[in-house]
């Protein structure tokens, strides 16, 4: 089965291994739909607070994910 | 890119690295901006914050952060940001903002700038540890795709 690695930071380190989470996932979905898969493994009021991200950028609400992917999900920061 | 060196880093940050980095003849100005773990938040004692950073992506940020400082108050200003990660204990950096620029003026704007930004744009996380042996993860700024680049347009206008 394939599966996306949603990378954890900060506040979601408590979850999973404390590094990243392994979701199954077997064709892309959007950005919104994997949300709502997470929100059975997160805790949903930060989540909703969440933006994710790759090595590179932010990621647009209308992002897709494929499988295989590697993302971040990043909670409110609090840098400084 | 040109004049500008950020580090996400866990190792502890010191005043004499940047001083190497800001090298400009023609610059007559130099700010520092220390951020410092502070021994109480909130009412609750503090022994030390943990530092959290996606590390690629936080880099990242605070090379267009530093750009967009360059944009506004001139290309040739230089800059040398540093980032701490893990335990930073009270009275230690967490981060060090070296801003160096041909006149006091924009050198102070810039720096108060980029401290701003990284607060509302970098990603990275802090847990602070308190006397009484817990621990807590702080709020902080929801991250958009497009980021805050308005966030400090009052204290610099």
């Amino acid at each position: 089965m394939s599966a996306v690695k949603i990378q954890l930071f900060g506040a979601f380190r408590k979850f999973g291994d404390g590094v990243a989470l392994n979701l199954p996932l077997n064709a892309p979905c959007s950005l919104t739909a994997l949300k709502v898969l997470l929100a059975e493994h997160l805790d949903r009021e930060l989540l909703a607070e969440s933006a994710f991200g790759t090595a590179s950028a932010i990621l647009g609400e209308d992002a897709m994910i494929c499988p295989g992917q590697t993302i971040a999900v990043l909670p409110p920061v609090c840098g400084g | 890119m040109k004049n500008i060196h950020v580090r996400v880093t866990d190792a502890v940050i010191t005043l004499e690295e940047s001083l190497a980095d800001l090298n400009d003849p023609g610059h007559g100005a130099q700010i520092f901006f220390s951020g410092v773990v502070r021994n109480s938040n909130l009412g609750r004692q503090v022994n030390g914050v943990s530092y959290d950073a996606f590390a690629p992506l936080a880099t990242r940020t605070l090379e267009e952060i530093c750009v967009e400082a360059q944009t506004r108050w001139g290309a040739g200003l230089q800059f040398r940001v540093l980032h701490r990660t893990g335990f930073v204990a009270v009275g230690e950096a967490s981060l060090l903002i070296a801003v160096s620029s041909p006149h006091r003026d924009e050198a102070y704007k810039a720096s108060r700038f980029v401290i701003e930004q990284i607060k509302v744009r970098a990603p990275i996380w802090k847990k602070e540890h308190y006397l009484d042996g817990e621990s807590e993860w702080l709020k902080g700024h929801a991250l958009c795709s497009h980021g805050h680049p308005d966030a400090t347009l009052e204290v610099l206008t």
